[in-house]
């Protein structure tokens, strides 16, 4: 059986997966962005003379809570295409 | 051919899906072997049409007599360039903010225009990692220029403010521009990758209809506020090193 | 699944996964190509701002700052000359309430050199009268004088052709002459004189 997998193989099945794994970081922008949005409406509500800054606030502040998704993903791209396990073997 | 991946499902019915840069001619430098790529390409394209509009708005700014009523053309180049200006002098305030206007304007047009030239079936240029480094170094120097300029060797000191934190001061100055790509590029990265697999799973006939929707999210949205996000935190952190309390 | 894995240790022999195998394909590496990319988009952006300054930017801003200017000096210009108005405005009413009072002043005033005037004419005709009458006395008085002259030299003479008459055989020459002179001395003392 160990002979039916090679090395390659198996490093790039377990990147693969891990790959998939980093993708969870997805979550956790996902719901900053999500409690940033509901603020927002929320303070549109309160004030809504005051849309526009609000608007450009929470918008800046959801796409600086996205870089930790975005890490998991660049993470989970050098898995697939730049595999620095790969060049260990 | 190795430049495009054949989805090894029987689902994708042989189509292909193809979001990586491509080598299009090889050159030397010290030593290395390195390509001309298609990033270059879109980099060159978006240059020029970016220049064209320059060129173009620069004779209706040389024909236009300030004291009349502008055209239509002339207006857009006046709103544009007033709403930049604007934009600047928001995000950095009065006293030093103007100093920084042109570079902050051409940041944000290059970026605007990079992001959106997906639509014009280009690879966006912002999606190679290179091209987002790139930009993040030049605001790396400008804030840290800045902070010399304005703070002298206090900007050395606070890195030692408290002395326990040192380790994380230095290492959050150094992670300010490896966010600032990095954040650039994985979001049009990520709306190019999902834009080639839809255009390569879906049947030819429904890719006329169904991305537009996408389109309109991952490109245009998705783009104008990454570009505004970018050169946002460029302000942001160059003016954080000026003297002025605004 | 194992079969699985095998595909895709196939696949990945000829797909591009790996980056030490792709020839002409990337999507992310950290090598010399990056940095070389990094350097010509560093390069192509530092263009790309001089141009854009050079072409957009600093003109446009020209332009709008000389718009501003004259937007500035027609509404300095037009304020100006609303102060102005405002002041000529001021001044014409001020003006108007005085007309009647200048008026006034103005008849008085013409009325009182009237009167001056009228003072004036009637003293120049009082003397102008009496110079007149003056001169009339004289000729009057120079007219009686004539007369007088005359009537004295027609007395005279008829005085004479009496006495001639009266003594005419009787006195000579002489006596004659002593005569007249007696009786006109008579007469140059009372009788002609008044």
């Amino acid at each position: 059986m160990n002979s039916s997998i090679s090395n390659e193989a198996f490093v790039l099945g377990c990147s693969a997966i891990g790959a998939g794994l980093a993708m969870i970081a997805g979550i956790g922008p996902g719901v900053g962005q999500g409690i940033a949005a509901g603020q927002g409406a929320a303070a549109v509500g309160r004030n809504p003379g005051a849309k526009g800054t609000i608007m450009s606030t929470m918008l800046l502040g959801q796409a600086v809570a996205e870089t930790t998704g975005l890490y998991g993903f660049a993470v989970a791209i050098i898995l697939l295409y730049a595999n620095p396990l790969l060049k260990k073997l | 051919m190795s430049d495009i991946i054949v989805l090894p499902s029987h689902a994708l019915l042989g189509r292909t899906v193809d979001f990586s840069i491509h080598y299009l001619k090889e050159y030397e430098l010290f030593g290395h072997k390195l390509y001309i790529t298609t990033t270059h390409v879109s980099i060159a394209i978006v240059m020029l049409i970016i220049l064209i509009f320059a060129v173009c708005a620069n004779i209706a700014i040389r024909k236009a007599d300030p004291y009349k009523k502008p055209g239509k053309f002339l207006n857009l180049v006046e709103l544009l360039v007033e709403t930049l200006d604007g934009i600047t002098i928001n995000g950095m305030g009065k006293t030093y903010g103007y100093k920084y206007r042109n570079y902050i304007g051409s940041l944000f047009i290059f970026l605007f225009v990079a992001n959106l030239s997906g639509l014009l079936g280009l690879r966006p240029p912002t999606a190679d990692y290179a091209v987002t480094f790139s930009l993040a170094m030049i605001s790396f120097v400008i804030i840290h220029y800045a902070g010399f300029k304005y703070q002298k060797l206090g900007h050395i000191t606070d890195l030692f403010k408290p002395l326990l934190l040192t380790p994380i001061n230095i290492i959050g100055e150094i992670a300010t521009p490896l966010s600032m790509s990095l954040r650039l590029f994985g979001n049009i990265l990520s709306g190019t990758v999902l834009m080639s697999l839809v255009y390569g799973l879906l049947p030819k006939a429904l890719t006329y209809i169904v991305p537009g929707f996408l389109h309109a999210y991952l490109d245009v949205f998705s783009g104008v506020i990454q570009a505004y996000v970018f050169t946002m935190l460029t302000m942001v952190f160059t003016a954080q090193n000026f003297d002025v309390e605004e | 699944m194992l079969n699985y894995i095998q595909g895709l240790s196939t696949f990945a022999k000829t797909a591009p996964l790996l980056a030490k195998e792709v020839d002409d394909t990337r999507i992310f590496g950290i090598d010399p190509q990056l940095l070389a990319d990094a350097a010509i988009m560093g390069l192509a952006m530092m263009v790309l701002f001089t141009l854009l300054s050079f072409l957009l930017f600093n003109p446009a801003r020209e332009l709008l700052e000389k718009r501003q200017q004259k937007i500035d000096d027609d509404l300095k210009s037009a304020s100006e000359s609303k102060e102005k108005m405002e002041e000529l405005k001021l001044e014409y009413n001020e003006k108007l309430k005085n007309v009647d009072k200048e008026a006034d002043e103005i008849l008085s005033e013409s009325r009182k050199k009237a009167l001056k005037r009228e003072n004036q004419i009637i003293d120049e005709a009082k003397a102008e009268a009496n110079r007149i009458i003056v001169q009339a006395n004289k000729e009057a008085e120079l007219e009686k004088s004539k007369v007088k002259d005359e009537v004295k030299k027609e007395m005279i003479s008829i005085a004479s052709v009496m006495a001639g008459k009266f003594v005419d055989e009787s006195i000579d020459e002489k006596r004659q002459a002593a005569l007249i002179d007696e009786t006109l001395k008579e007469m140059g003392d009372s009788t002609w004189q008044s």
